[in-house]
């Protein structure tokens, strides 16, 4: 979904995405509690709980399109004062998206983390080859460190943290 | 007087060395993430919550402690020099605060706000101590029906009575509790929602939750309107020191603020944005002067000041005597006892009294580091505010997938927090409040506990909760508390951002 899809739209998309995603999650859980036996002894199970919640998203859901139904014609005006910067956007996404494939391949914490800080600050309207690198280095080396060696916490670590840490 | 011998006993734990330590690193650290602009207090202990995983229970609850107390300062000094509320609650220290600072008279804004949050600060905590153990009376009584219509309570005053919208705030509560299903259940081993993906068995952290609804949303937010121009900082000039005239417009507006906020934080009445905004209304109404306000009126910056942080205190009663989290910030506290598999309520009082008592301590303690500490420093924390944009949220997203990672190293959770973050965006840009979803996730598993114990009890009679008058009453006001903005139009007036 892009950013012009959020903002430059007719009042009823955000109700209606809304709505269909609540009623999605209500049946989920609906048909989740089906399959949950219930156990013996008195009192209920962990499925009522389930049917409740189910029932109240699916309520919410309906209440949505409602909602959807009464704005259909109407368009929601774009505030002034917002410039909408998809490419920012998609830059931080990006980095998120990297850290997390960095991550999965093994690449461990302080590869990741830079990545995410360059995209990031490079969303925020700094060129790639500037001070970001260098900072996002440092920043991940200094977390790292500090966590895991100060704090005893556990961080994903690859052949960088290897190499600098044994 | 049994509060007074323990509360002694609670001040000599707090005022242990290695326990003032951590108290005046938590009011730091909270002062230094909470004065970057945009970052509310929940959201500064949701990402200091990895750095007091280590430490012993104690200490780290103290340090928490600190934390929330120096995060609601550090928003108040970012409403004042920059204008930037970090949370709904500063919105009033922003609007005449701002005019000060622009007017030379920063100084005199910075004091009257610390000074303010340290006397709110330390009225409200007496009224904690005494009415904590009240209340904990009371609720050795309480049989689950009666916990489980005060969540009910909370469910309702949370995401419905003072938000925009009701349909809104109760979908973000239903999503919290959607997520609160996921995992293996307690009582009976089953796993609900989970499809078999074995990452899903151990639940949603609240932890992941709150820091991809919060810092995850809001950054993804802030890029999406990001266009390049500096924030305008304003300069402390001219003295920090109060003049006389400053401290006679000050002191009752403090004390009024505290009056107004430490009830309503202590009732599940929906944060503190209500007690500020009455808060600034009412010291509106009283001044000599009423012009002044809006032009930089010291008196404005005081009583809400005082009233953020004696609601804040507030809050804290039912989190400590009951276990209810009724705030975004409440809940990530709650979240910090949970790590210690500590549950905080009637029986922690009893468990553990040299902790809850060391931690109702180790608030006075704080709330004077903080004035002793911040002072002071004012101008360090002023360079703060000058860091770019670009580096503050680089830095803010790094240093969440950090605590994400600390608490569970594996790419689901980071992913997971990824597609929190995006709920957190659209959430924003729709106008939803996120602090309802993560009292739901939070509270939904112990509402659920408690309704089947009650239904257990009662041989699964339905009809338990209405046969109990505590009870009955509790859901007569969640059902009023759910209807009434329908039929009085005029609370929306005291709406504000949810936060």
């Amino acid at each position: 979904m892009t950013i012009a899809d959020v903002h430059k739209v007719p009042a009823w998309r955000a109700p209606l995405v809304v709505g269909l995603v609540l009623l999605t999650l209500a049946t989920l859980t609906l048909v989740d509690s089906f399959r949950v036996t219930t156990g013996t002894g008195p009192g209920v199970g962990p499925s009522v709980a389930m049917k409740l919640i189910g029932g109240l998203l699916g309520v919410l859901g309906a209440a949505h399109l409602v909602t959807a139904w009464g704005k259909r014609g109407n368009r929601k005006g774009i505030d002034a004062d917002d410039v909408l910067n998809p490419a920012s956007l998609a830059w931080v996404l990006g980095g998120l998206v990297g850290q997390i494939a960095v991550l999965a391949a093994g690449g461990g914490f302080i590869a990741g983390a830079t990545l995410l800080f360059v995209c990031t600050a490079c969303g925020f309207g700094r060129r790639l080859l500037s001070l970001g690198p260098v900072i996002g280095l440092a920043l991940s080396v200094a977390v790292y460190v500090f966590f895991t060696k100060a704090l005893s916490l556990t961080l994903p670590s690859g052949p960088l943290e290897r190499l600098l840490f044994g | 007087m049994e509060i007074f011998t323990l509360l002694a006993d609670g001040i000599w734990t707090a005022l242990q060395p290695g326990n003032l330590l951590f108290a005046g690193i938590g009011v730091l650290l909270g002062t230094l993430v909470g004065i970057l602009p945009g970052i509310s207090p929940s959201l500064t202990v949701a990402l200091l919550l990895p750095v007091t995983f280590k430490l012993d229970p104690t200490g780290s609850i103290i340090m928490f402690a600190g934390i929330y107390f120096g995060s609601m300062y550090g928003s108040s000094t970012t409403a004042i020099l920059i204008n930037t509320p970090g949370e709904a609650a500063s919105i009033a220290t922003a609007i005449e605060g701002h005019k000060m600072a622009r007017n030379g008279r920063g100084g005199p804004a910075l004091a009257t706000a610390a000074i303010g949050s340290f006397v709110a600060g330390t009225i409200a905590t007496a009224g904690l101590a005494v009415l904590a153990p009240t209340i904990v009376e009371l609720a050795v009584q309480f049989g689950p029906w009666d916990y489980f219509a005060l969540m009910v309570v909370a469910f309702v005053t949370v995401s419905a009575t003072f938000g925009h919208s009701v349909l809104r705030g109760l979908t973000s509560l239903a999503l919290g509790l959607f997520l609160g299903l996921v995992g293996i259940d307690k009582l009976t081993g089953q796993a609900r929602l989970a499809f078999g993906v074995p990452a899903l068995m151990d639940g949603i952290s609240i932890t992941t939750l709150a820091v991809g609804l919060f810092a995850m949303g809001e950054a993804l937010y802030v890029a999406c309107r990001f266009k390049e121009h500096a924030e305008q900082i304003e300069p402390v000039r001219g003295s920090l020191w109060m003049t006389l005239k400053d401290w006679q417009a000050s002191w009752k507006a403090w004390l009024r603020g505290t009056l107004l906020g430490f009830p309503i934080g202590a009732l599940p009445a929906g944060g503190a944005e209500v007690p500020t905004l009455l808060s600034y209304s009412l010291e509106r109404k009283l001044s000599k002067d009423p012009a002044e306000f809006g032009n930089g009126a010291i008196a404005g910056v005081a009583g809400p000041e005082a009233a953020n942080n004696a609601s804040a205190t507030g809050t804290l009663v039912p989190l400590l005597a009951l276990g209810l989290p009724t705030s975004a910030t409440a809940a990530m506290m709650l979240a910090g006892f949970q790590q210690y598999g500590l549950v905080p309520g009637p029986l922690l009082f009893t468990t553990n009294p040299e902790m809850v008592w060391g931690l109702i301590a180790s608030f006075f303690v704080g709330n004077l580091m903080l004035l002793v500490l911040n002072l002071p420093l004012v101008g360090l924390w002023v360079k703060l505010l000058a860091i770019p944009q670009s580096w503050l949220y680089a830095g803010i997203l790094v240093f969440a997938s950090m605590g994400t990672l600390a608490a569970n190293p594996s790419v689901v959770e980071l992913t997971m927090l990824v597609v929190f973050g995006i709920a957190g965006f659209l959430m924003r840009c729709w106008d939803y409040p996120v602090a309802p979803m993560i009292v739901g996730l939070i509270l939904g598993p112990m509402a659920e506990g408690q309704f089947r114990r009650a239904l257990q009890v009662s041989l699964g009679d339905y009809l338990v909760f209405f046969k109990h008058p505590f009870s009955a009453t509790l859901i007569a006001i969640a059902v009023f508390a759910l209807v009434a903005p329908f039929v009085f139009k005029g609370l929306h007036r005291f709406k504000g951002d949810d936060e």
